[in-house]
């Protein structure tokens, strides 16, 4: 099984991830062929079963509602380790384009 | 005697000395009993690493203070401080566990600048116990593969054979160990990923049950899997791991208030009376005939030694792998959407927001990555989460109720732990499918959320084979156990490889 060039694009763009050409050639065949595996599932009798989500059977640990301040030294490594800053402020592009305001 | 033999040989050559050592254990009583130095120990694995790193690349990063942490250990000792078992031990840390000082690449180019900004629970732990960190070891791209060729920064080659792969995707950290770069290493396992490569580097390693040790400061891939778990050569390096690692920490909910597992108890070299499962699924086609009949000799010394060896079925096993991986692509894919070029790591900028995520993660990703998160993308999208994704979690509920089950009947499920040994560097690189079918007989572990050890058991095409041990969640001393008995009816674990050129 392959998929349609647009089906691998459309993934990729929900994926937020930019292929290369041949890139996509590729993964129109992989993904193709690892979802015709996996669809075996399908044929599991799983009639009246719940879906198991996690590893544990523990559930609402609790903890005092207390912040737990940061190290300061974390904190400036954090800092320095982003891509673009102004001071110690994150700066990320606009979400909303072509505002002023 | 022992401690004398060893003695005599410390002043002969201490190069020749470490091949003896064959466990933490026993470097742990020598360094105890002063008979050698932390430095000297550690200087040994540094010989080791100079000749032959180049060939292996177990490390991405080594760290530069290890003699003047292994001189303060010794001083430490020297003044009559009582130590524990790890102080002053070489260990060696898979780069997707937080070090302090170290780069946590993860295996990738998204964090190949990326230094850890503080310490996961296991490395305080470990720095409580005076260990010391040698390196961080190569790894797959997140965790992801079963050869450590999905690496960045190249593959890591296995010591008993460097045409060979050390399986993954923990294979730096299994290498380091089986080329005697550190006494033990810390790994992570999602669906096999310390226990395969411990088998095709011929070492010892162990999953924790879920739940077991704090996952604090791991890189996650699959949250609802994923277990931090030591590599050593014996089952009692692992265990002395193990306890210094495992236990409540309030920074990781899914860890309880279970008493820490009964080394003690466990090493006690018997089997006698332990009911022994062997799955009729997992000795099926497609499982190399040599590695069968290897897996067959232990489950006969088990029996010998005094198990009952019970035929079990656990009738889901043929799903179970398209169910692990179809919750991994899921898991794996809303997990690594942090990575987006905004925080921290690897950033590309474009024109706006979305080309800047789709540029940042297109280069930074390598292709393994891409594809399962690309696969994980499309199976929660709308129309299609129910046939993917519900439906491989209720698959995973049989899987559980199939060892539920099973240990009703049985103390432990025994197997392989990979249907063969160790394959050449690029056999299956270009094949994802083939990659994923070596992780046929782990992935149902991590399924369960049940513990499971592999330890050596011989080898077949001159490479080593593991055994797998399986029990009931946080049933850890039970597996150590009839690991220890068996490795101490055999010498596989002793086992070194040559390593010449």
């Amino acid at each position: 099984m392959s998929l349609s060039r647009e089906s691998v694009e459309k993934i990729a763009s929900l994926a937020r991830v930019r292929l290369e050409d041949e890139e996509r050639v590729l993964y129109q065949e992989q993904l193709g062929s690892i979802l015709e595996y996996v669809e075996q599932l399908g044929a599991a009798d799983t009639s009246g079963v719940s879906e198991l989500a996690r590893g544990t059977t523990r559930t609402n640990v609790m903890r005092a509602d207390e912040s737990i301040p940061c190290d300061p030294a974390v904190r400036e490594a954090m800092i320095k380790a982003f891509p673009r800053r102004q001071g110690a402020l994150l700066e990320v592009q606009a979400v909303f384009e072509g505002r002023t305001e | 005697m022992r401690g004398a033999r060893l003695f005599i040989a410390t002043k002969q050559s201490l190069e020749c000395m470490i091949k003896e050592f064959f466990g933490v254990g026993e470097a742990s009583s020598l360094l105890r009993e002063k008979e050698i130095s932390s430095r000297e120990l550690i200087q040994s694995c540094l010989d080791r690493i100079g000749v032959h790193e180049e060939k292996i690349h177990a490390f991405l990063e080594r760290s530069d203070s290890v003699l003047e942490e292994a001189d303060r250990v010794d001083a430490r000792r020297a003044a009559g401080e009582e130590l524990g078992p790890l102080a002053g031990i070489p260990i060696a840390v898979k780069t997707v566990i937080l070090t302090k000082g170290q780069r946590a690449t993860a295996g990738s180019k998204m964090l190949e600048h990326y230094q850890a900004t503080y310490d996961a629970t296991v490395i305080e732990r470990l720095r409580q116990a005076s260990a010391i960190i040698v390196g961080m070891t190569n790894t797959d791209e997140f965790a992801m593969g079963s050869s450590t060729e999905h690496s960045r920064f190249g593959p890591t080659r296995n010591p008993w054979n460097t045409t060979k792969v050390p399986g993954g995707s923990s294979g730096g950290s299994a290498a380091a160990v089986a080329a005697g770069f550190a006494l033990a290493a810390l790994g992570s396992d999602t669906g096999g990923s310390v226990r395969q490569p411990a088998s095709l580097c011929g070492v010892t390693g162990l999953k924790p049950s879920y739940g077991r040790v704090s996952r604090y400061g791991l890189i996650a891939l699959v949250s609802s899997f994923d277990q931090i778990g030591p590599f050593a050569r014996d089952v009692e390096g692992v265990s002395l791991l193990l306890n210094a690692i495992e236990g409540q920490d309030a920074r990781d909910a899914t860890t309880g208030m279970e008493p820490a597992t009964a080394v003690f108890d466990a090493l006690s070299n018997n089997v006698t009376g332990l009911h022994v499962g062997v799955p009729k699924e997992y000795f099926i086609e497609g499982m190399d005939e040599e590695v069968k009949q290897r897996v067959q000799e232990a489950i006969d010394l088990l029996e010998k030694g005094g198990a009952e060896i019970i035929e079990i079925s656990l009738p889901h096993s043929s799903r179970a792998l398209a169910a692990y991986y179809v919750i991994l692509f899921c898991e794996a894919s809303s997990n690594l959407a942090r990575f987006d070029g905004m925080r921290y790591g690897f950033s590309s900028t474009g024109s706006n927001l979305k080309d800047t995520y789709e540029l940042s993660r297109g280069d930074g990703f390598g292709a393994e990555t891409k594809r399962r998160i690309m696969l994980g993308t499309y199976a929660l999208s709308k129309g299609y989460y129910d046939a993917y994704y519900k439906q491989a979690a209720r698959v995973r509920a049989l899987v559980r109720q199939d060892f539920e089950e099973a240990f009703k009947r049985v103390d432990v499920v025994v197997g392989p732990t990979s249907p063969s040994v160790a394959w050449n560097i690029g056999e299956k690189f270009e094949d994802p499918i083939a990659m994923y079918l070596s992780d046929i007989y782990t992935i149902s572990a991590n399924l369960a959320g049940i513990c499971s050890l592999s330890v050596p058991c011989g080898f077949a095409h001159g490479l080593p084979v593991g055994l797998q041990l399986m029990a009931r969640p946080f049933g850890e001393a039970t597996v150590l156990r009839a690991g220890k008995y068996y490795q101490s009816v055999t010498d596989w674990h002793k086992q070194t490889p040559k390593m010449d050129e």
